[in-house]
C-alpha cells in the first residue's frame, strides 16, 4: 500500500506543530481513531526518525520510554486489526478523545488507497465554533465527486462509494476566528477490473508481469516485417522471421499500458511459410472515447497525444527457451470510425489500394476519396509509389450513417514499387464486427488500376444504426483452507454475446466479450422497439471452443434487465450484466476455469485444445459413477458433482484437476483402472499416475501447490504437495505409490520454489516429457505396469534429452529418490527420435 | 404397535438398517474404471425428515471403509435448531479400521423448528498441517421444494437450447 504524498503534505500541515494534545488515543496522534489508522502510524515512524515531534502519551504506543520504529509496528498492526494491546503513559490533563477532535481541524481519508468502487469514509472535524467549506474533484472521487459542503461548525463525516479508478482531490477551508486555514488531503483509487492495453493481439490472451528473461539456445528473431503504422480499428500483420520457427511454440507481445496491469500477451505461434505470422490491432474506439469513463481508461492505456509506441516480440519454442526482445516501433494514425470501417494494412514499400462500393455503385478510392453518402478515404498511404511508410489506408463514414445494403470490398495492387510482392490484411468493422480477410499479391499482379480495379475481398450487407457497450461480470467464491470466501465480482471473459429484440426474442446482432469482461456490439432492429443483452456460457472460436451445459444440454445464459430502448439510447454505453450464485453464476465461474486452463495450455504446449463440454446442474451428481466430478473422453466432456455434501461449481482446483484429465487424454496418458484413491495410501501406480499429473497440472495451472476441494463445512480435501504431510508415505509398496507423491514430483521438477533436495525449474522439460508419453512411438517402451505411469514419465524426460541426473541432493534424484524415496532404477534410455 | 413410543423405535431401527445397508453397497459398488476420491463411503439419514418442533429423531451416519484405514473420525455437525440430546456424543473416533469394516454415529436430537435444514456429518481420515481428508455426508430437514426457476429457455443463434437467467445485483 502507497501513501500518497497529499496526505503526507495534509498530516504535516495539521501536525508540524508538535502534537502534545493534553490526551488522545494512544497511537492516534492523528485521527484520534481507535483502532488507528495507517496516517496515525506513519506519523509516529517520523517521530521515531526525529522529523517530527510527538508525546510519549500519543506516539510510544509499547511505553518503551521513547519512540522507536516499535511503536510504529505496534501502531501498525492495530490498524491492520491484529490483537495487540496499545500502552501509552498516560497523559496530564483531561482524558477526553472528543478534546483532541476539537482542538485540531483534521481533515481524513479511510482508507487512503481504495480499491474501485470500494466505500471511503471522509471526515472533516474542525473546532466547535468554527464554519468550513469542503470540496471534492478528481476522476475517483465516485460518489464525492462535485461533493461542495459549507457548515457553521461541527462536522462533516459521510462515507460513500469511491470512482473506477483515478485520483480524487479533497480541499476544505477552515475559518477559525484567527484566520483561514486550508486543510488538503486525497486519496487514489486502485482499479478494481482489469484495463487491457489499447493495443490488442488477435487470439493473445493477456497475462500480468514482466517479459521473461531470455534463455540460451533458443530460436531468435532476425527481422519483422509489416506495416510501420496502426490505424484505430484496423488490424496490422507481423511477418517474423527467426533463426528457426520450427518448434517455435508461442509469441509473447508487450504493449504499452496501464501501468497497474503491466503484461504482454501470449500469442499462440501460427506460422505461414518461413514466417512467424502475429496481427495487432489498436482499439476501434481508441482517440474517440464514448463516455468520460473511457476517456479516463483511454488515458489509462496509452498517454494522450502519443503517435507512436514500442512493441517487443520474444519467442518461446516448445522446450520453453526463450529468445531476446525484439523491439518494434510503430506510429499511431487515428483515421475515423463509424458503424462501418474498411481498413487495409500492408507489409512492403509498395502501393495498394483499397476500394469500397456502396449500395448504390459508388466506389471509394484514391480517384473518388468522398463518396455522396458520406464515406471517406481517409488514409491514402505510398501513393504513386511516394512511399511513407504507414503501408495503411482506411475507409469510414465519420459525419453520418453509412447507408445501408450491400457493400463491397476490393483491393488493388497499383504498383510494386521497386519489383516487391506484398501480403496484406483488410479488416471489416461491420456493425462492430469485425472480420479479418489476408491475401498477397505477386510484383507481377500490379496494374496501376483506377475505379474498378482490384481483386474482391469481401462481400457484405450493413445493416446497423444502433449500439450497446457494457460489460459482464459474475459472482466468483475463491477457495481458501477454511472454505469458500465471501462473494467477488470477476469479468465473463471471452464469452458470446447476443442482442436480442424484446418482443419476439430475435436475434439481432452478435459479439463477444473481451478479456476485460466489455463487449460492443451495433445493431439493426427493424421491428418493435426494446432489445436486451445476454451473455452465454459458450464460444467457439479459433482460440477457445467450450460451453458450459446442464444435464439436459442446456446452455446458461444471463440477460441484461429489462427492455432497453434504442430510439431513447441509440449508443447505450456501460450496461452492466450480472451473474449470480443464485443462477448461472457457478456457470460462468466452470466457464472461467476452462477459459484459464485453455490459456495454460496454449502457452505450454502452444496448442489450441479442442472441443470441451463442462456439464453441471445445480444439486445435481451428473454422470459419474461415484460422488465426484469425472471427466468423459467419448464425448469430451466434464461433469461437475454438485450435490450438497460436496458442491464442486466454485472448487477451481478440483475443476483443473479434471481439465488434467482432458490434458491427459490429448496430449499426454494415463491408463487408470479406475478405484478408490486417497493422498494417505498408496495405490496402484496407474491410478496413482492419473489422479497425481491431473492434480499437477491443475495447480500448476494456478501456481499453487496447495490442492483444495471444499465442502459444505469448510474444506473437505487438502492436500499441499510442495510439502508433503507425514501422513503421506514416501516411495512404493510392491509398485504402489501414493498420488500425492507423483504429484509432488511432478510440482518439485517444475516449479521455481526450491527447497532441500530440490534444484529443479524445469516446468518446460517436465511438458515435454508429459507430451512425449502420448507420443505413439514411446508406447513401446512402457515399462514397470503395463500402462503409464511415473517410471514412463522418468524414462520420457531422459529419452527427451534432459541428461542431468543430479545426485541424491539435487537434480531429478534429487527430487525422486532423495525427498521422495522413490526408488526409480535410473536405467539407460535410448534418446527420442 | 399402537404405541408411539415403539413405533417410534421401530422406524428408528428400520431407518439405521436402511442406511447400514446403502453404506455397505455405496462402498461395495467401487468398480473399476470408477473414479471414488477416497476409500470411505456411507450415508447420513435422519429418521423423520420433517419433525415438528420439539420432537426427538435419530440422526445416523453410517460408512464403510473400502480400504485399510490407519483412522477414521466420524463428526455430526447440527445446524443452530437441531440440539444433540445431553448424552448423545456428536463424535466418534476408531483406528485400524479394516476394509470392509462399517461404522456407525448414531445422535439423538431434537428439532427445535420447522424451517429448513442442512445436517453435515463429515468421515475424517486424515488433519493436520498440508493435509485434510475428509468425506462430507449431508441431508436436509423439512426441505422445501425447490423454487421455480426464473430463467426463461430459448435457443442461441446457432439453435443450442439456452437457459435464459436475469441480470442479478453486484
Amino acid at each position: 500500500m502507497q501513501f500518497h504524498s497529499r496526505v503526507l503534505l495534509a498530516a504535516c500541515a495539521l501536525a508540524c506543530a508538535p502534537v502534545t494534545a493534553a490526551h488522545a488515543l494512544c497511537a492516534s496522534p492523528l485521527s484520534g481513531r481507535e483502532p488507528p489508522v495507517a496516517s496515525d502510524c506513519l506519523f509516529i515512524l517520523r517521530s521515531a526518525v526525529g522529523s517530527q515531534p510527538c508525546d510519549l502519551c500519543l506516539c510510544d504506543a509499547n511505553s518503551s520510554g521513547g519512540i522507536t520504529s516499535s511503536d510504529a509496528l505496534v501502531c501498525l498492526r492495530a490498524a491492520v486489526g491484529q490483537s495487540v494491546t496499545l500502552t501509552c503513559v498516560t497523559c496530564d490533563g483531561t482524558t477526553n478523545k472528543d478534546d483532541l477532535i476539537d482542538d485540531i481541524p483534521a481533515l481524513s481519508v479511510d482508507p487512503p488507497t481504495p480499491v474501485g468502487s470500494s466505500t471511503v469514509t471522509v471526515k472533516l472535524t474542525v473546532p466547535g465554533a468554527n464554519s468550513f467549506t469542503l470540496t471534492a474533484s478528481g476522476d475517483g472521487c465516485g460518489q464525492f465527486d462535485g461533493l461542495n459542503v459549507a457548515m457553521a461548525g461541527g462536522q462533516f463525516e459521510d462515507t460513500r462509494n469511491a470512482g473506477p479508478f483515478g485520483e480524487c482531490l479533497l480541499h476544505a477551508d477552515v475559518d477559525g476566528g484567527s484566520g483561514m486555514q486550508e486543510l488538503t488531503s486525497a486519496f487514489t483509487v486502485a482499479p478494481n477490473a482489469l484495463i487491457l492495453p489499447a493495443v490488442k493481439t488477435l487470439g493473445g490472451i493477456f497475462t500480468p508481469g514482466d517479459l521473461p528473461s531470455p534463455t540460451d539456445g533458443g530460436p531468435q528473431i532476425k527481422s519483422i516485417e509489416g506495416p510501420g503504422t496502426l490505424i484505430n480499428g484496423g488490424a496490422a500483420r507481423f511477418e517474423l522471421e527467426a533463426t528457426a520457427i520450427t518448434g517455435v511454440a508461442q509469441v509473447l507481445v508487450k504493449v504499452p499500458g496501464d501501468p497497474d496491469f503491466n503484461g504482454y500477451f501470449v500469442v499462440p505461434a501460427v506460422t505461414e511459410g518461413d514466417a512467424i505470422v502475429v496481427q495487432l490491432q489498436l482499439d476501434r474506439e481508441f482517440g474517440s472515447p464514448s463516455s468520460a469513463l473511457q476517456q479516463r481508461r483511454q488515458a489509462r492505456q496509452l498517454p494522450r497525444g502519443i503517435d507512436s509506441i514500442e512493441v517487443e516480440f520474444v519467442l518461446v519454442d516448445a522446450d520453453g527457451r526463450i529468445s531476446a526482445s525484439f523491439a518494434r516501433q510503430l506510429d499511431i494514425t487515428l483515421v475515423g470510425t463509424s458503424g462501418l470501417q474498411v481498413s487495409l494494412s500492408w507489409n512492403t514499400p509498395t502501393d495498394v489500394d483499397l476500394h469500397l462500393v456502396e449500395p448504390e455503385g459508388e466506389e471509394i478510392y484514391y480517384g473518388n476519396e468522398l463518396s455522396l453518402a458520406g464515406g471517406v478515404l481517409d488514409l491514402d498511404s505510398n501513393a504513386g509509389c511516394s512511399i511513407d511508410g504507414v503501408n495503411n489506408e482506411n475507409i469510414t463514414y465519420p459525419d453520418t450513417s453509412p447507408p445501408s445494403g450491400e457493400y463491397i470490398v476490393r483491393v488493388d495492387f497499383w504498383s510494386a514499387c521497386e519489383d516487391l510482392g506484398a501480403n496484406f490484411t483488410v479488416t471489416t468493422n461491420v456493425c462492430g464486427e469485425s472480420t479479418v480477410y489476408e491475401g498477397s499479391f505477386a510484383p507481377e499482379d500490379e496494374d496501376f488500376g483506377g475505379a474498378g480495379a482490384g481483386r474482391e475481398i469481401a462481400r457484405f450487407t450493413l445493416s446497423c444504426e444502433q449500439r450497446v457497450r457494457g460489460m459482464a461480470t459474475y459472482e466468483d467464491h475463491g477457495q481458501t483452507p477454511e472454505g469458500l470466501a465471501t462473494a467477488s465480482s470477476l469479468p465473463i471473459r471471452f464469452a458470446q454475446v447476443e442482442v436480442r429484440r424484446t418482443e419476439d426474442d430475435e436475434v439481432l446482432a452478435t459479439g463477444d466479450t473481451e478479456q476485460d469482461g466489455t463487449f460492443d456490439i451495433l445493431f439493426h432492429n427493424d421491428g418493435a422497439l426494446g432489445y436486451y443483452v445476454l451473455v452465454k456460457t459458450k464460444q467457439a472460436n479459433a482460440f477457445l471452443s467450450q460451453s458450459v451445459v446442464n444435464a439436459a444440454g442446456e446452455l446458461y445464459s444471463v440477460r441484461s434487465i429489462g427492455s432497453i430502448d434504442e430510439s431513447k439510447e441509440p449508443d447505450k454505453v456501460d450496461l452492466e450484466i450480472h451473474a449470480v450464485r443464485a443462477g448461472p453464476g457457478p456457470a460462468f465461474n466452470i466457464f472461467d476455469v476452462g477459459v484459464d486452463a485453455n490459456r495454460f495450455l496454449k502457452q505450454t504446449l502452444g496448442a489450441v485444445p479442442p472441443e470441451l463440454t463442462w456439464q453441471w446442474t445445480d444439486g445435481q451428481k451428473g454422470f459419474c459413477s461415484g460422488k465426484v466430478s469425472c471427466y468423459r473422453d467419448a464425448d469430451r466432456r466434464i461433469s461437475v458433482l454438485s450435490i450438497p455434501e460436496d458442491p464442486d461449481e466454485y472448487d477451481d482446483l478440483v475443476l483443473l484437476h479434471e481439465y488434467g484429465h482432458f490434458f491427459q487424454s490429448h496430449y499426454s496418458r494415463a491408463d487408470s483402472p479406475g478405484g478408490p484413491h486417497s493422498s494417505r495410501n498408496r495405490v496402484n501406480s496407474l491410478l496413482a499416475w492419473d489422479e497425481g499429473s491431473a492434480t499437477f497440472f491443475g495447480n500448476r495451472s494456478r501456481e499453487t501447490s496447495l490442492y483444495l476441494d471444499t465442502g459444505p463445512d469448510g474444506v473437505n480435501n487438502m492436500v499441499e504437495i510442495e510439502n508433503l504431510s507425514e501422513h503421506i508415505p514416501l516411495g512404493t509398496d510392491f509398485g504402489d505409490v501414493s498420488e500425492a507423491l507423483v504429484a509432488a514430483i511432478l510440482w518439485d521438477l517444475a516449479d521455481a520454489t526450491n527447497e532441500g533436495n530440490d534444484t529443479e525449474t524445469r516446468q518446460t522439460a517436465v511438458f515435454g516429457a508429459l507430451r512425449k508419453l502420448g507420443d505413439a512411438d514411446f508406447d513401446t517402451r512402457d515399462a514397470g505396469a503395463p500402462g503409464a505411469d511415473l517410471v514412463d514419465l522418468l524414462n520420457a524426460w531422459f529419452c527427451k534429452g534432459n541428461n542431468e541426473r543430479g545426485d541424491a541432493t539435487s537434480g531429478l534424484e534429487g527430487i525422486v529418490v532423495g525427498m521422495h524415496q522413490f526408488n526409480y532404477d535410473f536405467p539407460d534410455v535410448e534418446p527420442c527420435p | 404397535m399402537s404405541s408411539p413410543v415403539l413405533r417410534r423405535r421401530f422406524e428408528g431401527i428400520a431407518t439405521f438398517l436402511v442406511v447400514a445397508i446403502l453404506a455397505l453397497a455405496a462402498a461395495r459398488s467401487v468398480d473399476a474404471g470408477s473414479d471414488v476420491p477416497l476409500p470411505i463411503d456411507g450415508a447420513l439419514a435422519v429418521t423423520d425428515s420433517a419433525p415438528a418442533p420439539g420432537q426427538p429423531l435419530m440422526v445416523y451416519l453410517v460408512v464403510t471403509a473400502s480400504a485399510d484405514l490407519p483412522s477414521v473420525k466420524l463428526e455430526l455437525k447440527l445446524p443452530a435448531g437441531v440440539v444433540a440430546a445431553e448424552n448423545s456424543a456428536t463424535t466418534a473416533s476408531f483406528e485400524a479400521v479394516a476394509a470392509g469394516r462399517t461404522l456407525t454415529l448414531a445422535v439423538r436430537a431434537t428439532c427445535q423448528s420447522s424451517e429448513e435444514q442442512l445436517l453435515v456429518a463429515t468421515a475424517t481420515l486424515a488433519e493436520g498441517a498440508g493435509l485434510t481428508l475428509r468425506r462430507s455426508f449431508a441431508t436436509h430437514l423439512h426441505r422445501k421444494p425447490s423454487a421455480e426457476s426464473d430463467a426463461k429457455r430459448l435457443h442461441d443463434r446457432d439453435g443450442a437450447p439456452m437457459l435464459v437467467y436475469p441480470s442479478g445485483p453486484k
